[in-house]
């Protein structure tokens, strides 16, 4: 009798856990390890592609060209764009595999958030890629501004450029929360509002407290001769 | 048969009219109303004295008027030409005015006139500005004739400046075609040419119609591919250049990017035989030279200063992307001058104009924003060089230009050195 009672409630259950407990160090947690090993040679051959087909295309001069690596600088970041890049996307693949091998535990309440960031990788991805064009295209609209000002005669005309490109980078940043869905009714309004706070007060300044300046600038832009104000030099 | 693509169908027509010519003159133009009679009557009479027994053509390439330009030119009445004829003409001159097709600007204008005298089969040919006032039958003669009887390929003309006129080309296409290229054509932006049939042709063949060139660049490139592609090039003296006030539609970095632009790029294309050049030679010069007044010219240096010293406190970023560090510093020294003490060097704008040359090839930005960034350099440079001459009279500015030109040689090699810097 003490044996049978020794027998069904100790001895059966432990072995059932320790079954199951094997069973589960056995498939799902050496699954999760292969995924996870799996995933370290699939980033690391990433990395590897990456950084060839970047320096193949010239990758570190077009940012270069763009003023990408003193933003890089600014963050920290002392290694090339291609490095960088390379390394992004090693880590973005082993970020992949990581909720892979989570999903290969099989663990319910895990599977649930899995399913949750996968759906949410993409828009972190597309998010990322906003806000590197919208850099470029704020770094491009700066230079723009900045040469056209000086070439026009316009005071202060690095303010001008930096302002249009701060214009540029906070639309960008509006546009990539709202691609996580962070916030999206708070971005939306403040966005709205700084924007129309800046076109007012522009349109007050230029129209009002200068509009003499306003008037000149205008009269130059409509004259018939002389439209740069450097006399009657004929240039070619 | 040559196609007739980008010619107006109506043209073609009237081409069936003329059938063929041997000398053929084009007249670009755009709202020209006031000033083309003018124009035409002078070539009229010119092919008249010159050429009565040649099969002459007139065509007039225009950009869509809206104040009647090419009805002036259908109707000018050439008048009595007894007072210039020997003899009556015994041929023809034909007037063909048609409106251009495709990207809006001059060079879309000559690319219609060199259509033109390949279909009629014109061995020697001009084109004229039609805003000329100081146009005489006597050019006809000068851009014709060395084409006609000498063998030449290209003229190109030769005018009785300002000293402050041209100061693009004086300070930057003159000397960078002479040095690069290795002919002295002084003045290798001019809107009134001669050229042959066959250099017409060889222009025509050139997918460059559809670029910058058709704007402000076409005068350069002409001049350029020209001397690069072996071509016979001459000038000819034509005398003083007065024309109607400049276009109001004129403006200076439109005009400084597409010219100097077409410098830069053509740079690439003919890399392997301007890097062969070592020296520069004249090139036939007709006509015969006299002094001639020229109108004066105000120029705002004070304003031109105001511009380089904006750029060299604003720009300093960009133009150390472009330039290298000894430039930018002297460059920044030359704008912490006094106003009484402006003064840009020779060799400092030539080292700026190679950089920049060489920055625009290598593509270290994109190249619309690299030649706006020069313009302020240009306008400082201008300024200086107006200090430097303002007591100086016409032999002695072309001195100063000169000295500039032989800087320009002499520093070739610093250009081949930026050229080869950045292999990728």
């Amino acid at each position: 009798m003490d044996s049978n009672f020794w027998q069904h409630s100790i001895l059966e259950p432990l072995r059932r856990f320790v079954d199951q407990a094997f069973g589960f160090l056995l498939n799902n947690f050496l699954a999760m390890l292969v995924v996870l090993l799996a995933g370290v040679a699939a980033a690391y051959l990433v990395r590897l592609g990456v950084t060839i087909v970047l320096r193949l295309f010239g990758f570190d001069r077009f940012c270069e060209r763009h003023g990408m690596i003193g933003a890089l600088r600014t963050a920290g970041f002392e290694r090339s764009p291609t490095v960088a890049a390379a390394r992004l996307a090693y880590w973005l693949v082993m970020f992949v595999f990581l909720i892979l091998s989570l999903a290969a535990l099989n663990v319910a309440p895990m599977n649930d958030m899995v399913s949750r960031l996968f759906v949410f990788l993409p828009q972190v991805v597309a998010a990322i890629v906003i806000l590197v064009l919208g850099y470029l295209a704020g770094t491009f609209l700066h230079r723009a501004t900045l040469l056209a000002a000086v070439n026009a005669g316009v005071p202060r005309a690095r303010a001008l450029g930096t302002a249009v490109q701060i214009l540029v980078v906070l639309f960008t940043v509006a546009v990539a929360l709202e691609q996580v869905g962070i916030g999206r009714s708070v971005v939306l309004a403040t966005f709205s509002v700084a924007f129309g706070s800046v076109g007012l007060a522009a349109a007050l300044a230029f129209g009002y407290a200068a509009r003499d300046l306003a008037r000149t600038v205008l009269e130059r832009q409509l004259a018939q001769s002389d439209r740069e104000g450097l006399g009657e030099i004929s240039h070619l | 048969m040559a196609t007739t693509e980008f010619l107006r169908p109506e043209l073609a027509r009237e081409l069936d009219r003329v059938g063929r010519a041997d000398v053929l003159v084009g007249i670009p133009s755009y709202n020209n109303a006031r000033t083309i009679g003018h124009v035409v009557k002078a070539v009229s009479a010119g092919l008249a004295k010159y050429y009565p027994d040649r099969a002459c053509v007139i065509v007039n390439s225009d950009g869509g008027s809206t104040d009647g330009t090419p009805a002036i030119v259908l109707g000018a009445e050439t008048g009595d030409h007894r007072t210039l004829l020997v003899e009556h003409r015994s041929q023809p001159v034909h007037r063909v005015a048609t409106g251009y097709l495709g990207v809006p600007g001059k060079g879309s204008a000559f690319r219609t006139i060199f259509k033109v005298a390949e279909l009629v089969d014109a061995s020697a040919c001009a084109v004229v500005d039609s805003d000329l006032r100081s146009i005489t039958p006597e050019w006809i003669e000068l851009l014709i004739e060395p084409v006609l009887r000498q063998g030449m390929d290209f003229v190109a003309p030769l005018y009785s400046r300002h000293k402050y006129d041209g100061t693009i080309t004086n300070s930057i296409v003159y000397p960078m075609t002479r040095a690069l290229y290795g002919r002295r054509v002084r003045q290798p932006i001019g809107g009134d040419f001669g050229f042959s049939g066959a250099l017409a042709k060889h222009f025509l063949a050139s997918d460059a119609w559809e670029t910058d060139v058709a704007r402000y660049g076409i005068d350069i490139w002409m001049t350029t591919r020209a001397i690069a592609d072996g071509y016979n090039v001459c000038q000819s003296y034509l005398g003083a250049k007065i024309h109607d006030t400049k276009d109001p539609g004129a403006d200076l970095t439109a005009m400084f990017t597409q010219v100097v632009g077409t410098v830069y790029e053509m740079m690439g294309g003919y890399r392997r035989i301007w890097g062969e050049v070592k020296a520069s030679t004249d090139v036939p010069t007709f006509g015969f030279r006299y002094t001639v007044g020229v109108e004066s010219v105000a120029v705002n240096v004070e304003r031109m200063i105001g511009m380089y010293r904006q750029g060299a406190a604003d720009l300093m970023p960009v133009w150390r992307q472009i330039m290298g560090e000894d430039t930018c510093r002297t460059l920044a020294e030359i704008g912490e001058r006094g106003p009484g003490e402006f003064a840009f060097p020779a060799e400092t704008w030539v080292r700026v104009v190679y950089e920049f040359a060489a920055s625009h090839h290598h593509r270290v930005m994109a190249r619309e924003h690299l030649l706006r960034a020069m313009i302020p350099l240009y306008l400082g440079r201008t300024a200086a060089f107006v200090r430097q001459t303002v007591a100086s009279g016409g032999e002695e500015v072309e001195g100063v230009i000169e000295e500039l030109c032989v800087t320009y040689e002499a520093m070739k090699p610093y250009l081949l050195e930026r050229w080869d810097q950045r292999r990728s």
